[in-house]
């Protein structure tokens, strides 16, 4: 199974988030968090881990709290965004 | 389509019997029947989003679990609309069997109906209603459930209906997955508003073609508008789509009693209509969303040509931070924020930043889990925009 992350292509793991793929990937830094703590069960409250996704290259996107959405093969993820920069 | 009386009215309610019998039978036991005609007719939903209703149902017959719920969601919170509490007090029995085709067609055996808990006279008309039709046995291997609602205006929000339903705090799910796959107690759950369902008995005793026929496509069917008391003729009317909001004003509204500058359509989360536009509208949710507003509820609020608009502003983000269910930082902490800025601007000299105020309103529209948070941004953009000149005193 493969998703993109900023239009490359990498291997999901099953079961994963987008939080938990972007940051296996590109290391702890990649997205901030704020009310995320792997000791809890991820709650989704604080939107710092937002990023925008789509189902297709320059399809529509849609901005979703990566800790709390189950990645699936073909999403694309995009962290470097101009939005997702200004916030 | 709803055989509408006048409102409020000492009429009898419609006979219960014409409603069932004459259907139920037909259509109960023939499942694929009811979601062609329900797709032919584009029947949306009329909570506001107009999601088409056929997708709930085909989704939700789709899933293979042996306990499946139909909701209703009667918790009518936007102020200024009444054409919920207008159907379930006037003809329950439309809304009954609406749910019951529902059921029957996906295979689900509960209907359950979350009516506000300020509507005291629906909740007493509604349950006359289920029990005569359980008396009269029309419904079979069917139960009907009312809630009542205990919770703020989130509530109306369907996932935190559905949390609220099970008795846990009306926070606000997040999605996917949706009602139709994992909704009431984690079963698959048909969730609409009132209206919607009150419209599939019209839709199946005459088929989803004449139906489709009414409106202007994809807004087909007729609407429930309520007008305020700033009209000469305030009341419920039930329009046909498409028509032009100028005449839904002058015609069925008869003008107004005093000097109104904009109107709000569609609830707190609507947009804020400056009366000069209202010749460009016509009332379907394609012209709304085209023209930048939203036709949500179809109820009108407005706004009298004295009234402050930046205490309307007030208003609408003091209303949000009071209601937000607090799940998510944009709408819990974005709106009070909004709300001390727009205050404080009145009452100190101080002037809001522009630039922060813009920030504010896309991180709300953006970052908010729900159409709460979401929709706030909408009627405040249209205010600082067609308001700019009164609005600037207070802005730099």
């Amino acid at each position: 199974m493969k998703a993109f992350i900023n239009n490359l292509p990498f291997d999901v793991l099953t079961g994963e988030t987008i939080l938990e793929f972007v940051r296996r990937i590109e290391g702890a830094e990649a997205i901030p968090t704020m009310c995320q703590d792997d000791r809890l069960e991820n709650f989704g409250s604080c939107r710092v881990c937002s990023v925008e996704i789509a189902r297709e290259k320059d399809g529509p996107v849609k901005i979703v709290a990566s800790c709390l959405i189950p990645h699936c093969s073909r999403v694309l993820t995009y962290t470097t965004t101009p939005l997702k920069s200004k916030n | 389509m709803l055989d509408l009386v006048p409102f409020p009215s000492l009429a009898p309610l419609f006979p219960i019997s014409q409603i069932f019998i004459s259907m139920a039978d037909h259509f109960v036991n023939d499942p694929i029947k009811v979601i062609s005609e329900l797709k032919v007719s584009k029947l949306r939903g009329r909570g506001g989003a107009g999601f088409p209703f056929w997708f709930k149902l085909d989704a939700a017959k789709k899933e293979q679990d042996s306990q499946k719920y139909i909701v209703c969601n009667a918790d009518e919170g936007d102020p200024g609309a009444y054409s919920d509490m207008y159907i379930m007090e006037h003809q329950p029995h439309k809304l009954l069997f609406g749910m019951y085709a529902s059921g029957k067609c996906v295979g689900a055996d509960t209907g359950i109906i979350y009516i506000r808990g300020e509507y005291p006279d629906s909740i007493r008309k509604m349950q006359a209603a289920i029990d005569e039709a359980i008396q009269q046995n029309h419904i079979k291997d069917f139960r009907f459930k009312i809630i009542k609602g205990q919770g703020s205006y989130v509530c109306g929000e369907e996932t935190a209906l559905l949390n609220s339903i099970e008795g846990l705090r009306p926070e606000v799910r997040v999605r996917p997955p949706f009602p139709a796959q994992y909704g009431l107690y984690g079963k698959p759950t048909v969730l609409s508003n009132v209206e919607t369902f009150a419209n599939i008995h019209w839709i199946l005793s005459n088929g989803g073609n004449a139906y489709a026929a009414v409106g202007r496509s994809p807004s087909t069917g007729t609407k429930l508008v309520s007008l305020d008391s700033f009209f000469v003729r305030p009341g419920i009317y039930e329009i046909e789509m498409g028509t032009p909001m100028s005449q839904v004003f002058n015609d069925y509204g008869k003008g107004f009693k005093t000097g109104l500058k904009a109107f709000q359509i569609g609830g707190p989360l609507g947009g804020i209509v400056p009366i000069e536009k209202i010749k460009d509208l016509t009332l379907d949710f394609e012209s709304f969303s085209k023209n930048g507003f939203l036709l949500g509820h179809a109820s009108v609020v407005s706004i009298p040509t004295d009234f402050p608009m930046i205490k309307y502003l007030e208003h609408l983000l003091k209303f949000t931070a009071d209601e937000s269910c607090g799940k998510c930082y944009p709408c819990r902490i974005g709106s009070q924020r909004g709300y001390e800025l727009v205050f404080k601007s009145q009452t100190e000299d101080y002037k809001i930043d522009r630039k922060l105020f813009d920030d504010l309103l896309e991180t709300l529209e953006l970052g908010s889990l729900c159409a709460l948070g979401g929709g706030l941004p909408l009627p405040l953009k249209n205010a600082l925009q067609y308001f700019e000149e009164e609005l600037k005193t207070y802005f730099r």
